[in-house]
């Protein structure tokens, strides 16, 4: 299946699982990882996501060249009026972008583990999650204006407010790629690891989320995201409500009462 | 009496989880069997796009302890289709999930009804079937039974031999012997099954044929997952030649050779000729002729034989003229013994494996072997296709099949492998109840 979808306890791993095509995303894939997406979204078990790619060489290259994009180009006028839907009716119309993350309103933390090349759509859906580690030989790049193409999956509006500007404009017009020590050294990533380690670290730091409330997480990452779409002080009387909203949980009064009888909280996730 | 013709529109099961009973994990181990059931009707649903309401039966095979509640396929209509869907649940052993397809297609010939949900569910998991050899304590076995609410009626005993009381293993020795078949010939085609599934795995050939749904691994990962679990594609000739035999001591069956027990659900939709074509769904193929046996209990596999050739007989279509032979594995001597008896090519045999590594979840292996060689029939263009299931107490079915020039119109049966949203299909079987309540009763 071109996208393996794991739950272990409280971690949904995701991998894409198409090495022969470089992790390619061709119309099963995309749907099948919308699926998954959706349904890490809704199952209340799943606090965490770890998204990587199958195999050694590649993270994800994109939209399937062959496949995928040809498919787009002729059927454009359709799909921007939203006349067709790209995949089909067994998903959703908008299943292509909750694939790459751009949409879906998925507020439950989602770790980025890049193990190979990482390039235009992989790099798109990467800037869909929250924290990243590499392995010492990824690359990162966008590269569909080399082939005449646009990158729709929200890069030039999500790279620039991810990273320095001059560094997101350097990466979207050479369309060169960069190594995973300079990503980090840019705050593209989190950290740079072997190769061996990069599943662990991501385990080790999904775990490390879980043992904090998934209300306040889930909370906390709908206010970033969200507020970066707002003026400050939009945002900030956001933030106001959504933390009004965690405070009324049952499980704000269990931390504190796990505090004060020295003991470790028990999340209910309500 | 005017009859109608009767096509199968599509078939769709659950992939095999091992039978937890006898230690090791299992994919649906904590699963009920009617809960495997619901995730298949439902994507049958799904590609079909049926009005549910439009249903005029779901009939499940249940044998053995997988039948948990009365007529599990009531059940399983109310889940899914509702008040007005009638249902109905079959034990005839291993042919059930075949005979609930020929109760169906006999009421939609006479008009009884015009679109069933047919086959079978099951959970080995929930009932260890004990190997049996002729060192067996069948007292004891008796006993421990009894426990389980299994009561065979002691009379029967005078006229069938107690040791094939569940476990089938001495039957097959009998009909190995009747028919010369070596341990050689065994392992051989052991191995070949194996071989087959996994290359059909690796071909896509299974794709739409299993449902991508939730399962439980060994180490309690939930992963979605689109193969059988006990099929083994790194198994090798040398390692079949050297497990021992299961059953008697010089016996030519092993392990390897006798289908395991597994967990799952697979059923397929029926209809008339004319309701397929009113809806515009295209049919995987027409059922041609039927026919259900029975025989000496001790000599169970004979049934598959005794059902294939009065099937042949009945529709006057020969052995030859058929392309695609499912002949259920419930021990690789059934459809060696089958193909000797009938003069079969054994290449066109369970060519894509079958319940020697697939497994055997006995309630649904007979609409599996069905469903299956009408999938391979589609794939090959034949004509002909022939299915055929042995049962325990000496049962068989066995269905021809034919495929014939259809309308154009929605092939249900090649929208699988979309990955249901079903999650693993656990259920508490005691919601709300505290576990100090649960401990005392």
């Amino acid at each position: 299946m071109p996208i393996i979808y794991e739950k272990k306890g409280r971690i949904a791993i995701v991998t894409i699982n198409r090495p022969e095509a470089r992790n390619s995303l061709d119309f099963e894939t995309m749907g099948q990882l919308a699926k998954a997406w959706l349904d890490f979204r809704d199952d209340p078990n799943l606090w965490v996501a770890i998204l990587t790619g199958a195999g050694d060489r590649d993270f994800c290259v994109g939209a399937d060249l062959k496949k995928f994009i040809p498919a787009v180009t002729e059927q454009i006028d359709e799909l921007a009026s939203g006349e067709k839907s790209l995949l089909g009716d067994e998903y959703p119309p908008n299943a292509p972008l909750v694939a790459v993350l751009r949409e879906g309103d998925i507020w439950k933390p989602i770790i980025g583990a890049v193990n190979g090349i990482c390039s235009s759509g992989g790099l798109e859906m990467l800037q869909g999650t929250d924290i990243r580690i590499a392995a010492e030989h990824a690359t990162f790049s966008i590269a569909e204006p080399k082939r005449g193409l646009f990158p729709g999956g929200g890069s030039t509006v999500r790279l620039p407010r991810q990273i320095p500007f001059v560094r997101a404009m350097e990466i979207l017009l050479t369309c060169e790629f960069i190594t995973a020590q300079q990503a980090y050294e840019i705050g593209l990533i989190n950290q740079v690891v072997s190769k061996k380690e990069l599943m662990a670290t991501a385990v080790k730091i999904a775990e490390k989320i879980c043992e904090n409330a998934p209300l306040a997480i889930q909370a906390i990452k709908r206010s970033v995201r969200k507020g970066m779409n707002l003026s400050m002080d939009e945002a900030l009387d956001m933030e106001l409500k959504i933390a009004a909203e965690v405070f009324m949980t049952e499980d704000a009064k269990e931390g504190p009462r796990a505090f004060v009888e020295k003991r470790k909280p028990v999340w209910k996730g309500r | 009496m005017e009859t109608r013709e009767v096509v199968l529109v599509d078939y769709a099961r659950t992939p095999e989880g091992r039978g937890a009973a006898k230690g090791k994990p299992g994919f649906f181990d904590a699963c009920r069997s009617d809960d495997l059931g619901i995730v298949v009707i439902e994507d049958l649903l799904r590609r079909t796009r049926i009005d549910r309401s439009a249903i005029d039966g779901i009939y499940s095979g249940s044998p053995n302890l997988s039948y948990v509640q009365g007529n599990m396929g009531r059940a399983m209509a109310l889940m899914t289709c509702g008040y007005d869907t009638p249902a109905l649940t079959v034990d005839r052993a291993c042919t059930s999930g075949m005979t609930t397809g020929m109760i169906a297609v006999m009421e939609i010939m006479l008009g009884y009804g015009d679109i069933y949900i047919a086959g079978g569910i099951e959970s080995c998991s929930s009932f260890p079937i004990p190997t049996i050899t002729p060192d067996s304590d069948m007292a004891a076995l008796l006993e421990k039974f009894g426990r389980e609410r299994y009561w065979p009626n002691p009379k029967l005993f005078s006229t069938v031999d107690i040791s094939i009381l569940v476990g089938m293993g001495l039957t097959a020795e009998r009909l190995a012997k009747e028919y010369k078949l070596t341990r050689e010939e065994h392992d051989q085609w052991a191995w070949r099954s194996n071989m087959r599934a996994a290359a059909a795995y690796r071909e896509g050939k299974f794709k739409n044929e299993i449902i991508p749904m939730e399962a439980k691994l060994a180490d309690g990962t939930i992963k979605i997952v689109d193969y059988d679990e006990t099929v083994r594609p790194d198994s090798t000739i040398e390692k079949i030649r050297s497990l021992q035999p299961l059953y008697s001591a010089g016996g030519v069956i092993t392990a390897a050779s006798a289908s395991t027990e597994n967990d799952g659900a697979a059923f397929g939709v029926y209809m008339s000729k004319e309701k397929a074509k009113e809806l515009g769904l295209v049919p995987m193929c027409t059922i041609r002729e039927m026919a259900h046996v029975a025989c000496d209990p001790g000599n169970m596999g004979y049934s598959a034989i005794k059902a294939t050739r009065k099937v042949s007989e009945r529709s006057g279509i020969s052995v030859d003229d058929i392309d695609v032979w499912q002949s259920n594995e419930a021990f690789a001597t059934v459809p060696l013994a089958l193909c000797k008896d009938l003069g079969i090519d054994l290449e066109k045999v369970n060519v894509n494996g079958c319940a020697c590594c697939i497994g055997h979840a006995i309630g649904a292996s007979g609409i599996r072997v069905l469903g299956t060689a009408a999938y391979e029939m589609n794939r090959r263009g034949s004509r002909y296709g022939c299915a055929s299931i042995c049962g325990g107490w000496g049962q068989g079915t066995a269905v021809i099949l034919e495929r014939e020039n259809y309308w154009d119109g929605r092939r249900a049966w090649e929208l699988g492998g979309v990955p249901t949203p079903a999650r693993y299909p656990y259920t508490d079987p005691f919601p709300g109840f505290p576990p100090e309540v649960l401990a005392e009763s």
